[in-house]
């Protein structure tokens, strides 16, 4: 304790660690609590500090400021009773499923009266289509988000600021609005990517690719869903720091050549920015970005960041925004883990990999998926109910070829730009090696034990054996590996 | 010629020997993107023909869908809009739109599509189902027949003059609404293949729909339990088998 103690007093890093994990845990503590009150307890503690212990002040304080932040209460959404015509402003990014549209509505008004604070997620009809910015009208029964087994959908819905939701409408009709916002217009600018990817791949590959380069596996089919699923693979689905990190270094290294590293710099944290809006802004892609942009602006000054305190750093930013992640939001909790996996155990298990080869990034890939997989399974059990064994296996044979598939979906995607039947051409390769990728991944998910149940109670010794492989690989391997991680990518970042 | 396993909802697909391709309705949803992206060539994009049976959302949405993908030439509907906001989309893409009426015929390569119905303005029928716009696909002495979502009473006016035919699409998903015993009896059919979801709500196809098939002893596939099924026809006797397609 003195040890540590010592630590955090001289180094100002590791007074950035103490205050920025306090925040963490004073969230988590204020959203299972719920009594702002409580964060007297803290703030004494840390006036009792200032005069016997200096160096915990701080952290005390800052665990109060996150306890507030979230015990804070939920703003109220009255549900009107029976059926209701409902109005609103579209946010965010329209989810095009198989069947129908996912939107959420903000600046609600009920039968023309204004709700204040909180959002509805409404499903819609697959047409007329609806997108962001749209004002949107329909008329429906709202209804309160409900857990979906131990799932606390309604929690994670409500961190995200939707505190009512409606599964049936009726006569929605939108109407575009006169000004479209700077995320509307970059989003638009996706779809028109996206439909445009549709010319150059027939489904579902151009689905996969599009998941594959902008995050999103809902326009896949339930069965093909289910597959990824039991075969540990959804992760590639999802927009991930793996993305981030591939198209910063891409666009560094070009732009870097071109304009200087000043300004290559600066245009790379644009790009960050709007490469996380058009992903969907989820926590993977936004912890990523935001540890990009702190490497960034260090290498401007020409200082490496302490990855760990980048990894808090951004964990912080986005409690802050949405402290109810911490608890509820699985995209959240798996992407900080695998992150943590890859970062503490990746170096530490490696040499015993070595018997595998390096090329392809067989190894690296091989020992990151184990890495990422293993610190992963508690939340895997706690909100879904099931863990992959397949996953390892099955990681280890598709990563590799997911960056080859991206760069010639990239390809295809710029040739249907210049005209469609060019990107059906050019877009063979990329179609045969998704149709390739999607076969082995259905193969993978139709094995008998590919997947086996993990009860709820299953989440408590999963984590006491993440937490032993931690502690045991954190004795082994110094956890300050270099912070161009976000910068140079490698397969392995793939699974954060 | 493929009957795709679309969900609750029609979507036929029809290849012709030289790799013509028309789409009959598109089913409920985006699904039939996935199956024409499986069975068309992976460069082509262009369909030779959509027909709209009628514009209910079982039938219409997957061709709205397939609208903002393929190019298409020619829309074939019976002209009676419907109030589903895919029909509206549909009504409003830029594409060339004929409408059709019982007598009507369309031939690609030796492929000929004949009109059975709607026999007079699709507008002044009760309902959109009865307004479905009912094939004759004919090549050489094979002959199928796609009956959209007709009932009983029309089935019935058809039957007086209905030449018995290889493979009947049964109606209406294998509804109690449809499949009239005199119908079955006029068509003749072999083969029969009824479009339904796996576990749809409605039950279909109906226990009774099933009997009166097997009663007439006609080999009956279903996609909601086949999955994908495909027509293979040179002219003779049609081949059918289940043949999910992988994704």
């Amino acid at each position: 304790m003195r040890r540590l103690l010592s630590a955090i007093e001289s180094s100002p890093s590791r007074r950035f660690t103490a205050v920025a994990a306090a925040f963490c845990v004073g969230t988590g503590l204020g959203t299972v609590v719920s009594a702002p009150a409580l964060a007297v307890l803290p703030i004494a503690a840390g006036l009792i500090c200032v005069r016997r212990c200096r160096v915990l002040a701080l952290p005390f304080l800052f665990l109060a400021v996150g306890f507030l932040r979230g015990a804070w209460p939920l703003p109220n959404f009255p549900l009107p009773e029976g059926e209701a015509r409902i109005e609103g402003r579209v946010v965010g990014e329209v989810e095009q499923r198989l069947s129908s549209q996912r939107a959420i509505v903000a600046d609600v008004r009920v039968d023309g009266a204004p709700t204040g604070a909180g959002r509805v997620l409404v499903r819609l009809p697959l047409y007329p289509r609806v997108r962001t910015d749209d004002r949107l009208s329909f008329s429906c029964r709202l209804q309160r988000p409900e857990p979906i087994g131990t799932f606390p959908y309604d929690r994670y819905l409500a961190g995200r600021g939707i505190l009512a939701v409606c599964w049936r409408t009726f006569d929605h009709a939108a109407t575009p609005a006169p000004a479209p916002s700077v995320p509307g217009i970059i989003l638009a600018l996706k779809q028109w990517l996206v439909h445009r990817l549709g010319f150059a791949l027939p489904e579902p590959s151009a689905t996969f690719a599009a998941g594959l380069i902008f995050g999103g596996s809902s326009g896949l089919d339930p069965e093909l869903q289910d597959a990824f699923s039991r075969s540990g693979l959804t992760h590639i689905l999802a927009a991930s720091g793996f993305n981030v990190s591939l198209f910063s270094a891409l666009f560094y290294g070009w732009a870097a050549e071109r304009f200087g590293r000043r300004r290559a710099i600066v245009l790379s944290m644009v790009l960050v920015a709007a490469y996380s809006v058009t992903a969907g802004a989820g926590p993977a892609v936004l912890r990523a970005a935001l540890m990009a942009a702190v490497v960034l602006a260090g290498s401007w000054m020409r200082r490496r960041a302490d990855t760990a305190n980048l990894l808090l750093f951004a964990a912080v930013i986005l409690l802050v925004w949405r402290p109810h992640a911490l608890l509820t939001d699985p995209g959240f909790q798996l992407s900080f883990l695998a992150t943590v996996g890859l970062l503490v155990l990746t170096p530490a298990w490696e040499p015993a990999f070595r018997w595998l080869p390096k090329r392809f990034g067989i190894r690296e890939s091989c020992v990151a998926s184990l890495a990422a997989t293993a610190l992963t399974l508690p939340v895997m059990a706690w909100h879904f109910g099931a863990v992959s064994v397949v996953s390892p296996l099955a990681n280890l044979f598709v990563l590799p070829l997911v960056p080859p598939l991206m760069a010639l979906s990239g390809v295809a995607l710029a040739a249907a730009i210049i005209h469609p039947l060019l990107g059906a051409v050019v877009g063979l390769p990329a179609w045969a090696l998704a149709q390739f990728l999607l076969s082995a991944v259905a193969a993978f998910g139709a094995l008998p034990f590919a997947q086996a149940a993990a009860p709820a109670w299953s989440a408590v010794p999963f984590t006491l054996l993440s937490t032993a492989l931690i502690w045991h690989a954190a004795k082994r391997s110094s956890s300050s590996s270099p912070s161009s991680f976000v910068l140079l990518p490698s397969v392995s970042g793939n699974a954060a | 010629m493929w009957f795709f396993a679309v969900g609750q909802g029609d979507a036929v697909l029809v290849e012709t020997p030289g790799g013509k391709h028309v789409l009959i309705d598109g089913g409920p949803d985006r699904t039939v993107l996935t199956k024409v992206g499986q069975t068309l060539p992976p460069w082509k994009r262009r369909l030779d023909a959509l027909v709209l049976t009628h514009p209910d959302a079982d039938h219409v949405t997957g061709l709205a869908a397939v609208l903002e993908r393929y190019a298409v030439d020619v829309v074939y509907e019976s002209g009676r809009r419907g109030g589903s906001g895919a029909d509206r989309f549909l009504a409003e893409w830029d594409v060339r739109r004929e409408s059709v009426r019982a007598g009507d015929t369309f031939e690609l390569d030796g492929v000929r599509f004949d009109v059975l119905w709607p026999d007079y303005d699709p507008r002044a029928f009760a309902s959109g189902n009865a307004a479905s716009v009912v094939l004759r696909l004919t090549f050489g002495e094979t002959s199928i027949l796609l009956t959209g979502d007709i009932e009983k009473a029309e089935e019935r006016a058809l039957a007086a003059a209905l030449p018995p035919t290889d493979v009947l699409k049964i109606a209406h998903h294998g509804s109690a609404t449809s499949s009239d015993p005199a119908f079955l009896d006029a068509a003749q059919p072999a083969f029969a293949v009824v479009q339904a979801g796996e576990g749809n709500a409605f039950g279909h196809p109906v226990p009774l729909v099933v009997d009166r098939l097997r009663q007439r002893g006609i080999r009956l596939w279903r996609t909601d339990a086949d999955g994908d099924v495909v027509l293979r026809a040179a002219g003779g006797e049609p081949i059918l088998e289940a043949r999910p397609l992988p994704f």
